[in-house]
């Protein structure tokens, strides 16, 4: 079966450590479900993401779990390209984007269209933090999805990393839903994002 | 009121179940929480890689030098041995 | 003793031990730990030091000596009062090593069962010196304080991200790790520890003895020995930030 997975700069397992290289063929380290290897299915993508992409096989019978896939053994195929820092950069800069968006409507919704209003003005990342930063943050619910713009532009300009991101874009759908689903839903969005973007047929 | 979805581990509860993670303990169910919230915090990424260094630090503790009197005297004690009952 | 990755150590293949505090007398035959599981052949990898040193080869012995004596002074320090002590428990312990050397069967390693006199040999020492730990001292109290200090986190009420770090770590710099000071300050905070804690992390992350071997040793359960653990190495953690970072710590 064809899969992905993501992989640490140098081709190192994130959690295992241990060095891939394209072509071999890669045993669980120990029996038992959880141990073996993991890959995505493409509407995981997003849970994951890392330096390096790859298109996997895996071998074997293929056990399927809320966010990822397993089975006994596997092998990198190839790396998928298009996965480079320009992608995960642009899609950090969608989740922030994102959150901005979820909190003008929510705004908008709880009779605060100027803030709203501010808010939607921001077209790059640096006027984004800016005009949080000028706002007086409306008390309560309010204040909370206000929260979410400020807190994703402010992580991401410090530290540029999409999968903060990700999380807060994430976080903040399943606060204006008011459902800890929209945070599945979120991800699901973002994983369809990568997959769009690198050419990646969704499923 | 935040509707946050409740199966997202936070930073404090990564820090009570790391030993748990390192003996390999953990539930397959917190271990995916644990692997999900290191995707995305670096700061716990951080303390995952000190708990590391605090393991590597201790594991050098090892005075390896026997004293030369206390060899002395195991030795004398295996000649006696070796010798065998009187 | 390493830690590869996050990978978790993989289950070493030791026997399982029946798990009860014995203090016995110092003496190889009712000190010897017993695994039931194993042949009755002395192990493979002990069968040429064995003969070597039934054969009163000296350089065998000695390098026996040289290879386990800073940890038997170790571990014998865990349980009695002082160096002087700890010295004269082991220099007990070899004497009985050698008593039951021609007896050995090799059911166990050769080194869990020099352990094995070893530990017998402290804990009768303990008790005759009224030093004994009464077993529920060696448990993990109900309340201890928590790894990391709660104010450094964001409060449970927060809006949006309760439990998340407010003053995060910071990673550490190799080139001090390495350092000299670091082993010192590692060495400290676990002279510092409650007994149970500095019993656990010397035999699992100094001596690099099993999870297993430990709980026997001890007469902990599983999940207290992991508690014990946790607790100790998270106060050795913080120690070291408190080393490299000043101030702040726990």
């Amino acid at each position: 079966m064809i899969a992905y997975k993501f992989l640490a700069r140098g081709s190192v397992g994130p959690f295992s450590k241990r060095q891939w290289k394209a072509g071999e063929w890669v045993e669980a380290a120990r029996p038992g479900e959880g141990w073996g290897i993991h890959a995505c299915r493409s509407q995981d993508l997003s849970w994951w993401i890392d330096a390096e992409l790859w298109r996997v096989e895996l071998d074997g019978a293929v056990g399927e779990r809320a966010t990822q896939i397993e089975a006994r053994r596997g092998r990198l195929l190839d790396r998928i390209d298009q996965w480079n820092d320009e992608a995960r950069a642009a899609f950090g800069l969608d989740c922030v984007f994102q959150a901005r968006d979820l909190s003008v409507s929510a705004l908008r919704t709880l009779g605060h269209a100027g803030i709203a209003g501010r808010l939607a003005e921001a077209t790059t990342l640096p006027q984004l933090l800016e005009i949080a930063r000028s706002l007086q943050a409306p008390s309560g619910f309010a204040g909370e999805m206000f929260g979410y713009a400020h807190d994703a532009a402010a992580a991401y300009t410090a530290r540029s990393n999409a999968a903060e991101a990700s999380f807060i874009a994430s976080v903040a759908t399943a606060a204006a839903r008011g459902d800890p689903s929209g945070f599945d839903e979120e991800r699901r969005r973002e994983s369809r994002w990568i997959a769009e973007h690198v050419g990646i047929e969704p499923r | 009121m935040t509707a946050r979805a409740p199966a997202q581990m936070t930073c404090r509860e990564l820090v009570r179940v790391v030993t748990e993670y390192f003996e390999g303990t953990i539930s397959l169910e917190d271990r995916t929480r644990l692997e999900h919230h290191l995707v995305f915090c670096d700061w716990c990424v951080d303390y995952l890689q000190q708990m590391r260094d605090t393991l590597r630090v201790t594991g050098k503790l090892r005075e390896e030098d026997v004293p030369p009197e206390v060899e002395g005297e195991l030795l004398r004690a295996f000649r006696d041995w070796k010798r065998g009952p009187p | 003793m390493a830690i590869q990755g996050l990978a978790p150590a993989a289950s070493a293949d030791r026997p399982r031990f029946a798990r009860s505090v014995r203090l016995l007398r110092c003496s190889p035959d009712r000190g010897t730990v017993v695994d039931t599981t194993a042949a009755a052949r002395p192990l493979a990898e002990d069968e040429p030091r064995l003969l070597a040193l039934r054969a009163g080869d000296e350089k065998a012995f000695l390098e026996l000596v040289r290879e386990l004596h800073p940890s038997m002074l170790r571990i014998a320090s865990l349980f009695v009062s002082s160096r002087a002590v700890a010295e004269e428990v082991v220099q007990e312990a070899w004497l009985g090593v050698l008593k039951g050397l021609a007896a050995f069967e090799g059911r166990s390693s050769l080194r869990r069962w020099i352990f094995g006199i070893l530990t017998n040999c402290a804990k009768t020492r303990a008790v005759r010196e009224a030093r004994s730990v009464p077993f529920s001292e060696l448990l993990p109290e109900g309340e201890d304080e928590p790894a990391v200090d709660p104010s450094r986190f964001l409060p449970g009420d927060h809006p949006r991200w309760p439990g998340h770090w407010s003053a995060p770590p910071v990673a550490w710099a190799e080139e001090k790790l390495i350092q000299r000071e670091s082993l010192e300050v590692v060495q400290r905070a676990i002279e510092q520890l409650p007994r149970g804690q500095r019993e656990v992390i010397v035999l699992r992350d100094v001596e690099g003895w099993g999870s297993d071997e430990v709980c026997e040793s001890l007469g902990l359960t599983e999940v207290n020995q992991r508690v014990l653990l946790h607790r100790a190495r998270s106060k050795v953690r913080a120690a070291l930030e408190v080393h490299f970072q000043g101030g702040g710590g726990r």
